[in-house]
Parts: structure tokens; C-alpha cells; sequence
């Protein structure tokens, strides 16, 4: 597994933690997922800041779950993903109207973002998931909501279409 | 080969994470107590405007009814909620109910020309872009101090002196602007029209103001469309443009954002007019409701808590041929939250985005007239799942039902009950 993942570790924060502590954990991994996502720096910020601001409110309650951080990822991923998210609609449309851009590492060199874009959803979320937040297929399907064989099934043909196209480009680049 | 596929996804993952991690720019938990703390505020600010229009908006529905002109209809389907005890169960559940809308007026008066779009398109505001020929320039509007009539409010924004700067005010921002002769206001001179997107971190709206100089000021001729939450109502606008007769084209939708899922969003042109004092539509459809096809759609869902922390419930959707001919390839399409694993009558189908919430089609085939069929959904859910959906969505959970490219019912999942 990825040794940069940060935001699974340390799944069950001590009942005293704080919520600051607890942003300061767990964020900059959660973004890192989202941007792998949906392939937008500024969007997965947003994201995060978002699922932040709904976590805030019910913290008292969030914190005495058994993976607080599974909650907080749950909803921002469920802001990026649901046919529902007006929040990050209206964003995009600003954003886009606005021709505004965060600035990230260059597509170029992220040979990984541009092989992520052209799996489909289902199985960019499982391979995201697995890689970046080290999650186990168990806990992939428990979060999406699907059949742990219907990840499987998503992993398997992610993962194989992910490691072909990585394949091909490092070849381009380095054959 | 799964070790060959680990070593190569693990490096590129790795490399990923190296080299996104320096530009994340984490906010901090700062702005989002401010920002919690601001929507608390606006909340309490809403809630008081709601109840006013609550007891205004069927007043001014049923006036323009009487008037039979192509006022908005009224939105289809009347909601019911009541309590009673299921047959299966002694425990009580919630049962919702969407009665049949209103056969709704076909008052489509949409141009075929329509389908297009205009022929003066606007453009993407850019605050450095020069003043031309007297008009008022996008510049002019980016960094302009202007007061809006609380009647012209811009969504939930604030009304009265708007000072921009960039383009900024507060957590309104200029999006588009428009130039055309808009008809006979101030000095005759093409006027400028700006789209505004107001609400900050919150879904928000989308709505125009139309400028004219008068002198050497600018002013603020009128702003529209006016906001509401209610059913049917305009939530967004995402273009505008002209046709150089005097029509305003409006390109707007039922939902808020960009049209990121077509399938849920009605988006529509209608054309508006200078009329004097305001601007008033003369052009398009009226009602984001479907034209009567002959077929009704009514809807129950029922929420029964189950014991411990998870909820079981039904949602029952009958589709009628209320016509005199017979109708083929009756079907409508059920949406659920992505987290209600739905089983049922109606299998699950593939959607075109892939997002994760469940696409259920019901199909009834040809009914004759007189003819009903009625299909069952069923769906469990935790607790932990549903504070999660309410969380991210502002809702506890949403059934939708789409029949042809029409919504014709949705529904909030009902709250998990506290055990």
C-alpha cells in the first residue's frame, strides 16, 4: 500500500481529541483522495472544507464513533460523487464562469491523474479508495454502498486497466 | 500478477501523493467556523422569510389561475404526511404521500428557434475588458457601487448599496455579462446586463441585473428573476443572451449549479421584455412541469424504524393511463440515495455518470386506458449511513421519480428515528 496515506492510520482518535487535531490529521489526506478522484486540486479543497463544515456541528456526536474519520470521508465523497450535490454544482459553475484555477502539480507529471480520468466512476472510487485511503474491500464496499463482490469485481478491472495505462505511458516516456 | 499490479499502482500512488502533497493549501478549521456560524445566521434570516412566503405564494398562485392568463401554473403534486400504523407491524412508521399532480396547462410557447439559443450570446466576465462606444463595460460592473430594491434581491443576498471590487461583493460574484438594446430604457443606448452568482459556500442562485447610464451614472434598471424555494420555481439562471429585437433570453433550470446531471435538471429558454417599469417573460415555457400525457404517476413512501439503528422502508410508485387510448412503453425511473441498496420491482439500471446512486426503472409496457400498475421499492439503511447523507446533502436521503424527462415526484427520506 501507498506509505503517503495519512488520512487511515489513525482511524479512532482518543475521545479527548479535538477537532483542530483531528482536521490537522486527517485533511490533507482526504483532499489528496479527492483530487485523485475527480482530477481538481481546488474542487477537493472545497470538498474537504465542506465535509468539515458538517462535521463541526455534530463533532460532540462524531467523536465518540469507533472511525470518526470514516464519517467525515464518507460525506465529502458523497459531496463529490451524489447526483444531488448542488453545493459543489454551483461551485464548479462559479468557478468555471470565473475561469479561476488553483494551482497543481502539472498533469505532465502526474501520469497517474490522467490514467485515473479514463476509468469509470465506480472503479476510479474503489482503486482511490484502496490506494490512497488504504481502506480494505470490506470497508470500499461498506462506504459505496455496494456488494463486496461488485467491488472486487470493480477493483480487479480498475486495477488492470490502471496498470496498462500506466504501463503504455511509462513506455512512451521511457522506450 | 495482483503482486505485479501492487508494486506498480503502489510506486505510481506514491508518486501521486509526493507530488500533489505540496500544493494541497489546507484552510484550516477557521474558516470553517465561520463559515458554520454564518450559515446558523442566514438560517435564522430564512426561516423567518419562508414563513411569510409560505402564506404569500398560494395567494399569488391562485390570482394568476383566475386571471386564466399563462401565469405559472401551480406545481404539481400536493404532499401529505401523516402517522399511522402499518399492517405489517404494530411499531408506527411514517407514511408520505404524492397525490397525482394537477394536470398541468400546456403552456409551452416555446419558438422552435428557441432550441438554439439566441443569436447575441454573453460572454465570461472579464474585469479588464475596455468600455466601448459609451456602454457599460464589464469593468464598469466589476468595480461598480450600485443599490438594489430589496423587490430586485438578488437570491438570499443582501439588497441596498452593492460595492464591488474584481468583481466581488460579499459572497456575490459577477459571472456574465451581456451587452443588447434591451428596448426604450434610459438613453436608448444598447443596455448591459450582469449575471450574478450569490451564495458563497452554499448552494445559492444565480439571477441578473440590467444596468443603463444615465449621465454620467449607472444605474440599476431592474433585477429578476425573483428568488423562491418553491416547488417549480426558477433556481437557477446559466446564460443569458439577446436576439437584437428588444427579447431577453434567459436560460434557466430548476436546480441549482451547473446542470452537472442533466437527468435531474430541467433547463429551459425563456425570453423576457422590457415592460416599462420591469421586465416581464413574453416567450418560452411558463411551468417546468411536463405537458399532460394521458398518464398520472402517483407515489407512497413508508419509513418503519426497525429495532436497534437502522431503518426499513417502501416506496410504492403507480403509474395510471387516465386517457381514452391505449399509451405504450409506460415507465418511470426511480432514483434513490446512493446508500438505500433498493430492491424491488424495478431493477437497477446503468446511468450515464456512474455517481453511485441507484437508477431503478419500472416498467409497465402498454397500458389501456383505465389501466394501473403499481410497482414496490424496498430499501434498508443505518443509522450511521443516514447521518452521513444528511450531512452531506441537507437532507436526510431523496427519493426522485422521473417520468419521461420530467421530475414528477421527490421526496426526503423521512429522519431515522432516535432510539
Amino acid at each position: 500500500m501507498n506509505p503517503l496515506h495519512t488520512e487511515a492510520l489513525d482511524a479512532s482518535p482518543p475521545a479527548s481529541q479535538d477537532i483542530d487535531e483531528f482536521y490537522a490529521a486527517h485533511a490533507r489526506g482526504l483532499v489528496l483522495q479527492l483530487y485523485a478522484f475527480t482530477g481538481d486540486l481546488g474542487a477537493a479543497q472545497d470538498l474537504v472544507q465542506e465535509a468539515f463544515c458538517r462535521a463541526l456541528p455534530r463533532w460532540e456526536r462524531l467523536r465518540t464513533y469507533d472511525d470518526p474519520a470514516a464519517w467525515v470521508r464518507r460525506v465529502a465523497w458523497n459531496l463529490a460523487t451524489s447526483r444531488w450535490r448542488r453545493t459543489r454544482a454551483a461551485l464548479d459553475f462559479a468557478r468555471r464562469q470565473r475561469e479561476e484555477h488553483v494551482a497543481g502539480p502539472s498533469p505532465d507529471r502526474v501520469a497517474l491523474a490522467a490514467a485515473l480520468a479514463k476509468l469509470p466512476p465506480n472503479q476510479r472510487k474503489a482503486v482511490v479508495l484502496r490506494h490512497l485511503a488504504d481502506l480494505s474491500v470490506a470497508e470500499i464496499a461498506q462506504q459505496l454502498g455496494a456488494a463486496e463482490g461488485t467491488v472486487r469485481v470493480w477493483l480487479h478491472r480498475g486495477r488492470a486497466a490502471l496498470a496498462a495505462e500506466l504501463a503504455d505511458t511509462w513506455e512512451d516516456n521511457h522506450g | 500478477m495482483a503482486d505485479e499490479y501492487d508494486n506498480l499502482l503502489d510506486a505510481a500512488f506514491a508518486g501521486f501523493s509526493a507530488a500533489a502533497a505540496p500544493h494541497v493549501k489546507l484552510a484550516g478549521m477557521d474558516p470553517v467556523r465561520r463559515t458554520v456560524r454564518h450559515r446558523r445566521t442566514v438560517r435564522v434570516t430564512v426561516a423567518s422569510a419562508v414563513a411569510v412566503i409560505a402564506v404569500i405564494a398560494p395567494v399569488a398562485a391562485f390570482a394568476a389561475r383566475d386571471r386564466g392568463d399563462s401565469g405559472p401554473p401551480l406545481p404539481g403534486g400536493s404532499a401529505s404526511v401523516q402517522v399511522s400504523p402499518p399492517p405489517e407491524s404494530p411499531s408506527p412508521s411514517v407514511v408520505i404521500q404524492q397525490s397525482p399532480p394537477e394536470s398541468p396547462r400546456n403552456t409551452d410557447t416555446t419558438p422552435p428557434s428557441a432550441a438554439g439559443g439566441p443569436p447575441i450570446a454573453s460572454t465570461a466576465v472579464d474585469c479588464a475588458h475596455p468600455a466601448t462606444g459609451g456602454l457599460v463595460s464589464a469593468a464598469d460592473l466589476c468595480n461598480l457601487t450600485f443599490t438594489l430594491p430589496a423587490e430586485d434581491q438578488i437570491g438570499p443576498c443582501p439588497t441596498g448599496k452593492l460595492t464591488f471590487k474584481d468583481g466581488k461583493s460579499g459572497n456575490v460574484q459577477l459571472l456574465r455579462v451581456l451587452q443588447a438594446d434591451l428596448g426604450s430604457i434610459g438613453d436608448g443606448r444598447p443596455e448591459t446586463v450582469g449575471l450574478y452568482y450569490c451564495g458563497g459556500s452554499d448552494p445559492g442562485t444565480a439571477a441578473l441585473v440590467v444596468f443603463d447610464r444615465v449621465g454620467a451614472d449607472i444605474r440599476a434598471v431592474d433585477g429578476f428573476p425573483s428568488y423562491s424555494e418553491a416547488p417549480g420555481a426558477i433556481r437557477w439562471v446559466e446564460d443569458l443572451g439577446a436576439d437584437g429585437s428588444g427579447e431577453l433570453w434567459l436560460r434557466v433550470s430548476d436546480r441549482v449549479g451547473g446542470g452537472m446531471h442533466p437527468i435531474t435538471v430541467t433547463t429551459q429558454w425563456r425570453i423576457y421584455q422590457w415592460g416599462g417599469d420591469k421586465f416581464k417573460q413574453v416567450g418560452g415555457s411558463t411551468s417546468f412541469t411536463s405537458p399532460d400525457r394521458g398518464v398520472t404517476v402517483a407515489s407512497t413512501l413508508r419509513a418503519q424504524p426497525a429495532s436497534g439503528s437502522s431503518q426499513h422502508g417502501a416506496l410504492t410508485v403507480t403509474v395510471r393511463n387516465t386517457g381514452s387510448a391505449s399509451v405504450a412503453d409506460v415507465s418511470v425511473r426511480v432514483l434513490l440515495s446512493w446508500m438505500t441498496a433498493p430492491q424491488g420491482d424495478c431493477p437497477v439500471v446503468p446511468t450515464e455518470t456512474g455517481g453511485g446512486d441507484r437508477m431503478n426503472l419500472c416498467s409497465a409496457g402498454t397500458l389501456a386506458p383505465g389501466a394501473s400498475k403499481t410497482f414496490t421499492l424496498r430499501y434498508d439503511w443505518t443509522q450511521e449511513q443516514a447521518d452521513a447523507y444528511a450531512a452531506g446533502q441537507n437532507s436526510t436521503g431523496l427519493a426522485m421519480m422521473l417520468f419521461g424527462d420530467q421530475r414528477v415526484d421527490e421526496y426526503n427520506l423521512p429522519p431515522m428515528s432516535k432510539n
